[in-house]
C-alpha cells in the first residue's frame, strides 16, 4: 500500500525523475506535473497528500500556483514543500506568506527532501484512518 | 542782418576770450583726458589676449599718465604764476612722456608688419630711444636756454615722430585683424584715434614755444594764437579728448575677448557637465544590468546543478543498486564538486549583493567575546576532527562593539574555517583585546603560512592563494563587511610557520561630555 500520494510540480525532467525515483523507493506514489496549470489541474483532480512545488516554472509562476492551491476549499489543501533557487531573507518570508509548509533551496540534499516528506506525511498518517 | 553770422562771431569771440583767460582749465582738461586714458588702459585686463596689442598698450598708458602729469605741471605754473617743479623736472617729464609715445608707435609697427627679418630687425632695435634722447640733449645744449630748447627738440624729434608713428601704426594694426575689428565695430575708433594722433602730432610736435631753435621762430605758440585766435592748447586738449575716447573704444576689444572666452568656457563646462551626467546615467544602467545579469545567471546555473546533484545523490545512496568501492569514490568526487560549484554560485551572488550596496546592515551593540564564543562552538568539532588545538583567549571586560551580529559571525566563520583548513598540526587561537578606540580580534594558526608577496593580494576577490578549491571570495567578502563597519582587516604571515589574521571593530560609542572619537592610525 502506498504511503501517500505526492504531486511533484517540476518542469525540469532531469530533476523530476530522480526525485520521483527516490520517493517511489520510499514507498510513495508520485505523479508529475510539468507546469503550473497542469499542476493545479492535477491537484484538483487527484487530491494529493503532499505537493512538492518548484517556484521556477514556465507560464504561471510558482508563487501563484501556491496561492491558488491554498484557496482550495474542497478538498482541504495539501501541505506544500517549495523548491526554490532563491534564498534571501525576502524570499524566505515570501514562502511563509504564500503558505508553504517549508522550503528547500536548490541544489537540495535528496536526503533532506525525503526527511521532510516523511515528517509531513507520516505525521498526517496518524490523523487519517484510511489513505486517500 | 542775418542771425547766424553775428551769433557765430559772438560765440567764437567769447570762446577766444575765455580760453585765453582760463588756460589753466584747458590744461586741466588736457591733463585729465590723458590721465584717464592711461588709467583705463591699465585697468583693462588684457592677460592671455591673442591680440599682440595687449602687450604694448602699457606704453601708451605710460604716455598718457606722464604727459598728463606734464599738463598738470603746466596748469600749476599758470595758476601760481610760477613753476611748481624745477624746470629740469618739468622738462624731463615731457621728454619721458614723448619717449613712451615714440616707443608705442614703434612697437605698433613691429606687431603689425609681417615678420620680415631684414626690416623689422632695424625697427626692433632698442637703440632708437637712446639715440633720440641723446640727440635732444645734444641739440639742447647747443642753445642758450637748455631746458626750453630741450623741450622744443623733444617735441620735434620725439613727440612729432612718435605721434605720426602711432597714427600710422594704428591703421596698420587695424588691418591685421580687419574682419574681426569690423565685426566688433571698433573700426571707427581706430580711425578716430589715428586722426587725433596725427592732429596731435602736428599741434603738439610742430607748434612749439618760441625759442632759440630756428623753426620755432616761425611756427610757434604765439604765431598760432595770432593766426587762429585760439591758443594751440585748446586744440591739443580737443585732440586729447578725442584720443582718450577712441582709445577707450579700442580697448573694448579685450573686453569682448574676455566675454567670448567666458562664454566659450561656460559652454564647454556645460557640455562637460551634460556629458558627465550622461556617463553617470550610463554607469548606473550598466550596474543595474550587471546585477541583473549575475542574479539571472546564478539562478539559471542552479537548475542544472540541482539536476546533477539529485541524480548523483540517488546513486551514491545506493538507491539505484549496490555501489562498488571504486564507483563510490569517483561519484563522491563528482558530488564534492557539485557542492563546490554550489558554494561558488552562492559566494558570487553573495559578493555581488554585498557590493551592490543593496544589503542592509543592522548595527547593534554586541559583546565581541560572545560572538567569538558562538563561532567557536560551531568550529570546535571541526578542529577536533583534524586533531588540532582550538582555543580562545578573550580579554575580560571588553566594552561592546558596534556591529551587525550575523555578518561578524560570518567573518569569524570564514577566518576560522580558513585557519582549520590550512593547519595540519598545532593549533588555532582566537583572541580579543582592546586597541585604542577599537576591539581587535586575532585568528592565529600554526599552518602553512603565506608568502610575503601574496599577502597584499589576500583580500582581493577571486584570488586563491592557499585554498585552490575555494571560491577566492571568502576574504573579499570579509573585507567588504569589515569596511562597512568602519573597521580594518589585515593579515600577517610567515611562510611555513603560520599566519595571523586581524580585524578591528569600533567600540560602541557612548560619548561623554567633551569626549571626542579617536581615529585609528
Amino acid at each position: 500500500m502506498a504511503k501517500g500520494h505526492i504531486l511533484l510540480i517540476e518542469d525540469e525532467a532531469d530533476i523530476a525523475k530522480p526525485v520521483r525515483y527516490a520517493l517511489q523507493e520510499e514507498g510513495y506514489d508520485v505523479s508529475i506535473a510539468l507546469s503550473g496549470e497542469e499542476g493545479l489541474e492535477k491537484a484538483r483532480k487527484h487530491n494529493p497528500d503532499l505537493i512538492i512545488l518548484d517556484l521556477m516554472l514556465p507560464g504561471l509562476p510558482g508563487e501563484e500556483v501556491c496561492r491558488e492551491i491554498q484557496e482550495f476549499e474542497e478538498p482541504a489543501a495539501a501541505p506544500i514543500i517549495i523548491l526554490t533557487a532563491k534564498d534571501t531573507d525576502v524570499d524566505k518570508v515570501i514562502c511563509k506568506v504564500i503558505g508553504a509548509a517549508c522550503y528547500l533551496t536548490k541544489p537540495f540534499e535528496m536526503e533532506e527532501l525525503i526527511a521532510q516528506v516523511r515528517a509531513m506525511l507520516d505525521r498526517d498518517k496518524t490523523d487519517t484512518l484510511y489513505p486517500s | 542782418m542775418p542771425h547766424g553770422a553775428p551769433m557765430g562771431h559772438i560765440l567764437l569771440n567769447s570762446i577766444q576770450v575765455w580760453s585765453r583767460n582760463n588756460l589753466d582749465v584747458v590744461y586741466f582738461i588736457y591733463g585729465i583726458a590723458f590721465s584717464i586714458m592711461g588709467f583705463t588702459i591699465l585697468i583693462q585686463p588684457k592677460k592671455g589676449s591673442r591680440y599682440r596689442l595687449g602687450g604694448v598698450l602699457w606704453l601708451l598708458a605710460g604716455f598718457g599718465l606722464v604727459h598728463g602729469l606734464n599738463e598738470f605741471l603746466d596748469m600749476w605754473a599758470i595758476i601760481k604764476n610760477d613753476e611748481i617743479a624745477p624746470t629740469a623736472v618739468h622738462g624731463i617729464v615731457l621728454i619721458i612722456s614723448y619717449l613712451f609715445l615714440f616707443e608705442f608707435g614703434r612697437k605698433l609697427f613691429i606687431i603689425s608688419l609681417p615678420d620680415n627679418p631684414v626690416t623689422t630687425r632695424r625697427a626692433r632695435s632698442p637703440w632708437w630711444l637712446f639715440s633720440l634722447a641723446c640727440a635732444v640733449f645734444l641739440l639742447a645744449s647747443m642753445a642758450s636756454d637748455f631746458w626750453l630748447s630741450g623741450r622744443i627738440w623733444a617735441r620735434y624729434l620725439i613727440g612729432f615722430p612718435g605721434a605720426v608713428l602711432t597714427s600710422i601704426g594704428l591703421l596698420f594694426f587695424y588691418r591685421t585683424n580687419e574682419i574681426e575689428f569690423d565685426l566688433l565695430r571698433v573700426k571707427r575708433y581706430f580711425y578716430m584715434a589715428s586722426a587725433c594722433f596725427l592732429a596731435y602730432g602736428a599741434l603738439g610736435g610742430l607748434v612749439v614755444p618760441r625759442g632759440d631753435v630756428l623753426l620755432s621762430q616761425i611756427i610757434n605758440n604765439d604765431a598760432f594764437l595770432s593766426a587762429v585766435h585760439l591758443p594751440v592748447q585748446v586744440f591739443r586738449a580737443l585732440c586729447a579728448l578725442g584720443i582718450a575716447r577712441s582709445v577707450y573704444g579700442i580697448i573694448r576689444i579685450f573686453h569682448w575677448e574676455n566675454v567670448e572666452k567666458l562664454r566659450r568656457t561656460s559652454d564647454d563646462l556645460r557640455m562637460e557637465f551634460e556629458a558627465g551626467k550622461e556617463k553617470v546615467l550610463e554607469i548606473k544602467r550598466l550596474l543595474a544590468t550587471k546585477t541583473q545579469f549575475i542574479s539571472m545567471v546564478s539562478h539559471e546555473l542552479r537548475t542544472p546543478l540541482t539536476a546533477i546533484k539529485a541524480n548523483i545523490d540517488i546513486v551514491l545512496k545506493g538507491r539505484a543498486g549496490e555501489l562498488s568501492a571504486g564507483q563510490k569514490t569517483f561519484l563522491d568526487v563528482a558530488g564534492d564538486n557539485v557542492n563546490r560549484l554550489s558554494r561558488l554560485i552562492n559566494d558570487v551572488l553573495g559578493f555581488q549583493t554585498l557590493t551592490s550596496g543593496k544589503v542592509k546592515y543592522e548595527f547593534g551593540e554586541f559583546d565581541v567575546n560572545e560572538v567569538i564564543g558562538a563561532a567557536g562552538n560551531i568550529m570546535l568539532p571541526l578542529a577536533r576532527a583534524k586533531n588540532i588545538v582550538f582555543q580562545l583567549k578573550r580579554e575580560e571586560g571588553l566594552p561592546k562593539a558596534r556591529m551587525d551580529h550575523d555578518k561578524i559571525i560570518q567573518v569569524l566563520d570564514n577566518l576560522i574555517i580558513n585557519a582549520i583548513r590550512h593547519t595540519k598540526k598545532g593549533g588555532i587561537t582566537v583572541s580579543s583585546k582592546r586597541t585604542g578606540a577599537f576591539i581587535e580580534v586575532v585568528i592565529e594558526d600554526t599552518g602553512s603560512g603565506i608568502r610575503a608577496e601574496d599577502v597584499p593580494k589576500l583580500f582581493e576577490p577571486f584570488t586563491q592563494i592557499r585554498n585552490k578549491k575555494g571560491t577566492g571570495l571568502g576574504l573579499a567578502i570579509c573585507r567588504e563587511i569589515i569596511n562597512e563597519h568602519d573597521g580594518r582587516i589585515w593579515a600577517e604571515s610567515e611562510f611555513g610557520k603560520g599566519s595571523r589574521f586581524h580585524f578591528v571593530l569600533p567600540v560602541a560609542e557612548r560619548r561623554e561630555h567633551g569626549e571626542r572619537a579617536h581615529t585609528f592610525n
